[in-house]
């Protein structure tokens, strides 16, 4: 439940603004990224930080609507920060900052709870529109992950593994579309749904996978405690 | 007075004169003369070794006279003569011989007082000849023109008797003999000995399969049945007479009790074995009470044959039920038993003796049995033979499967880890592009546009990055899916082409998986279509481009053709701006690739680029090779 001061201020100002934190441990970078959240009016820079160890701190203190997370830190992995974060249990939109979008990096970090990606060299202005986007509830796919993630959606039937939540029908067709390299307008248009219910899908997909991934983590932990104790 | 005399030596002698008369007789016509078998005779019971001149009585032929154990002490020596008289003239020239069964058991034979023939060496010798056929040979010196007498003289020291009495041509009446004498005595004598045989084989192998009870039964029926058979062919009663007479009544009952043991047994009935064991026992009061009332046999063959006609019942039900060789093969057999039974009891007279002229059955029936069984056990034991050579088989084959199994994943196990070690350096490889020339492009990219640097720079630092992309792109495992990577490359310059404000058409038909598309070759697809793409961009001035793959048949070659088209200005040769260079590395990307490339005008009058590519690149290498 929001806080009642908090109903008070975006009413005050009109739509509500979007608190951003970054991590990212290339200066130049960040300070690009940072000066441009600061120039987006609907956009608030709440803390920045440049490694694993300040981007724990700033976790646990929290205060912000969307976590941007580079992946290569210097002092370990951003993938060990974005499942710190899903854990919390907060509403918070985390997109990961890479350079390629290649499929195991952004696998990775969509199991352990992001739900999509900013490129560094994609125009500043789409990376905003971005943030606005997963805000709103939509997330981007690539056909290549799209292809992956029914790989590993729709596993093998004759392996016996936890699906703690299957593709609803009309998930799995967008999934099959965007496979077939269908952009997510096209999406829409094939399935007569607005662009938006597409992104939203794609963000459900994600979660979806999170979920099965932290069950098959747990499916996997007591398998080995059954075979431990045989 | 003479007559007076005549008429009293009649009366004090009748025998005398009787005997002065030929005894009748029914004669058949043979080679070298009629054989005559006599129909009455006459017979004296006096001990001592002279034929007596009186007390002869005439009594029908054959068992002129017959005396049984349960009416005379077994054991007392007992002595009846018997005498049959006949013309020489109603037999023919041939030297002659007399047949006789039954006759027992020490027997002399006379002819007209002289002794020509005996069956006994010895007086001590304990003959048994009440089934036996006897030829005696007649010497003609003994013989003599008209009436002829033959006295029979026996002795026993039990039943005694006069049996059948034939005499006729030597060479017919010895081929009757042979006859009789083959199913008497030798076809029974074989017959028990071959199953006193199969009765030890069948101890042998119970020996080696202990759970095959049914073995053991039928080898203690064998056992027993040869001993009750055995006063049928023996020449001679082997232990004490009293003792041998009481096993043979004995031994048919826990004979046919130990049949049907064995029978019940092979058929697996359920409660069996108290059965069993009840019926053995039930012989012991009997046995008892035979012997100590000296009662008929009947009290034992009774009650044997109405076990045996359980046995028949249990044959008959099994009939019904189980149709197979063995079981139809045993069922026939006990079937068969009760009625040789019957046979034989009216053979016996009921008891009154035998008729002396046709053979016994039941002698035969403990043989057949043993016989029917082993087929079956030899049947079963072919099957387990049959059944091993194929276990023997499948294992051969179950292990040559495993062993095929075991290859293939120690292959696949191989083939994991070259995987794992190519994955490793793909990640190192990526780590590298990504942290590092990656992170440097993006940021130099960052620092000139901040730093406003001309165009070119920022172009060139872009096409740089874009080309290391596509690198990284082609390094994405797509197993073979053609539509997957050139969908992330429309994917991927989507905001370009929005920039340049050109509508993006995806036109894509299901295809399948290009099984040679690995990394290089997925390179060579992704340059092509960024290359056309590229130019649609740069050069073409068009507002839409449409960009898709289907499955196309080229020279009955199955592949898929994936095209990029545009709404410009069209291709054009001449003109100045065309990247001739582009053009020909395509061409040779596309050479590379084993596919076909073709750049001609679209239908909206722009350009057209349509890359081929066989699903099996085998067939157009070798073309290409030939061409």
């Amino acid at each position: 439940m929001a806080h009642p001061f908090e109903t008070k201020r975006v009413q005050a100002g009109g739509p509500p603004m979007i608190r951003v934190a970054v991590v990212e441990d290339d200066p130049v970078m960040r300070d690009h990224l940072s000066r441009a959240i600061e120039g987006c009016e609907d956009m608030l820079l709440t803390a920045t930080a440049a490694n694993v160890a300040e981007a724990e701190g700033m976790i646990e203190a929290g205060g912000y609507d969307v976590l941007l997370c580079d992946l290569g830190l210097p002092d370990g992995s951003g993938v060990s920060l974005i499942r710190k974060e899903a854990l919390t249990g907060r509403d918070t939109d985390i997109l990961v900052i890479t350079v390629f979008a290649n499929q195991n990096k952004v696998l990775d970090a969509i199991r352990a709870g992001a739900r999509g990606y900013l490129l560094k060299d994609e125009r500043i202005e789409d990376c905003m529109a971005a943030v606005r986007e997963i805000r709103r509830g939509g997330s981007p796919i690539s056909p290549i992950i799209a292809r992956q993630l029914l790989g590993e959606i729709r596993p093998d039937p004759n392996v016996p593994r936890p699906m703690a939540s299957p593709l609803s029908e009309r998930e799995y067709e967008v999934l099959n579309l965007l496979s077939r390299g269908f952009s997510n307008a096209e999406c829409a248009e094939i399935l007569t749904v607005s662009g938006n219910t597409i992104g939203t899908h794609i963000k459900n997909i994600y979660r979806k996978l999170e979920v099965n991934s932290r069950a098959e983590a747990l499916f996997e932990a007591s398998s080995q405690g059954w075979f431990s104790r045989g | 007075m003479r007559l007076v005399l005549l008429i009293l030596l009649l009366l004090l002698t009748p025998g005398a004169v009787r005997a002065q008369a030929l005894n009748t007789f029914t004669s058949s016509p043979a080679e070298g003369g009629p054989v005559i078998e006599f129909k009455d005779g006459d017979f004296v019971l006096a001990a001592g070794l002279d034929v007596p001149d009186r007390g002869w009585v005439r009594a029908p032929s054959p068992h002129i006279y017959r005396m049984f154990e349960t009416r005379w002490r077994t054991g007392d020596y007992h002595t009846v003569q018997g005498r049959f008289r006949f013309d020489r003239g109603a037999l023919g020239a041939d030297p002659l011989a007399l047949y006789t069964a039954s006759t027992r058991n020490q027997f002399i034979v006379f002819v007209n007082g002289a002794e020509v023939f005996r069956n006994f060496a010895r007086v001590s010798d304990q003959k048994l000849a009440w089934y036996r056929p006897f030829l005696v040979p007649l010497p003609e010196g003994a013989l003599k023109p008209g009436v002829n007498e033959i006295v029979i003289r026996a002795v026993s020291q039990e039943s005694v008797g006069v049996g059948r009495v034939i005499v006729g041509p030597n060479a017919v009446v010895q081929d009757f003999y042979q006859a009789q004498y083959f199913w008497q005595i030798t076809a029974p004598m074989a017959a028990n000995a071959a199953m006193l045989a199969l009765g030890g084989l069948a101890v042998l192998l119970w020996m080696g399969r202990r759970r095959e009870v049914e073995l053991l039964w039928l080898a203690l029926a064998a056992g027993l049945w040869f001993l009750r058979n055995y006063q049928y062919f023996a020449e001679v009663t082997p232990f004490d007479l009293a003792l041998f007479n009481a096993l043979t009544v004995y031994a048919t009952y826990f004979a046919t009790v130990a049949t049907t043991a064995f029978y019940a047994t092979f058929l697996k009935m359920p409660h069996r074995e108290p059965v069993i064991a009840a019926l053995f026992a039930l012989g012991l009061p009997i046995m008892a009470i035979h012997a100590t009332f000296s009662l008929s046999n009947l009290i034992l063959y009774v009650p044997a044959t109405l076990i045996g006609l359980g046995g028949a019942l249990l044959g008959l039900l099994d009939l019904r039920r189980d149709r197979t060789t063995g079981h139809v093969l045993l069922a026939l057999v006990v079937l068969l038993m009760p009625f040789a039974g019957v046979y034989d009891f009216l053979l016996a007279g009921g008891g009154d003796g035998w008729n002396t002229n046709d053979a016994y059955l039941t002698v035969f029936s403990g043989c057949i049995y043993c016989v029917a069984f082993l087929i079956v056990f030899g049947k079963r034991a072919l099957d387990a033979f049959a059944g091993l050579e194929a276990a023997n088989a499948t294992l051969e084959q179950r292990i040559a499967e495993t062993r095929a199994e075991l290859a293939a994943s120690e292959a696949s196990r191989r083939d994991l880890v070259v995987a794992g070690a190519i994955a490793s350096e793909r990640e190192r490889l990526m780590r590298e592009m990504h942290d590092g020339i990656g992170s440097n492009l993006i940021t130099a990219l960052a620092v000139a546009r901040q730093q406003k640097q001309p165009d070119s720079t920022i172009k060139t630092l872009s096409r740089a990055l874009a080309d290391l992309k596509i690198t990284v792109d082609s390094l994405e495992p797509v197993e073979g899916d053609l539509v997957a990577l050139i969908g992330n490359l429309r994917h991927r310059m989507a905001g370009d082409l929005r920039d340049a404000g050109i509508a993006c058409r995806w036109e894509v038909g299901r295809c399948g998986p290009l099984p040679w598309l690995d990394a290089t070759n997925a390179l060579h697809v992704l340059r092509i279509f960024q290359e056309a793409i590229g130019n649609v961009l740069s050069h073409s001035g068009a507002t839409e481009m449409r960009i898709g793959c289907g499955e196309e048949m080229r020279d009955g070659i199955p592949g898929i053709a994936a095209h990029v088209a545009d709404n410009g200005r069209g291709f054009d040769d001449a003109r100045a701006d065309r990247p001739g260079k582009g053009l020909g590395n395509i061409a040779a990307r596309a050479r590379a690739l084993h596919g076909v490339l073709d750049c001609r005008s679209s239908a909206e009058g722009g350009t057209l680029v349509t890359l081929w590519l066989p699903y099996d690149r085998a067939p157009v290498a070798r073309d290409q090779e030939a061409g």
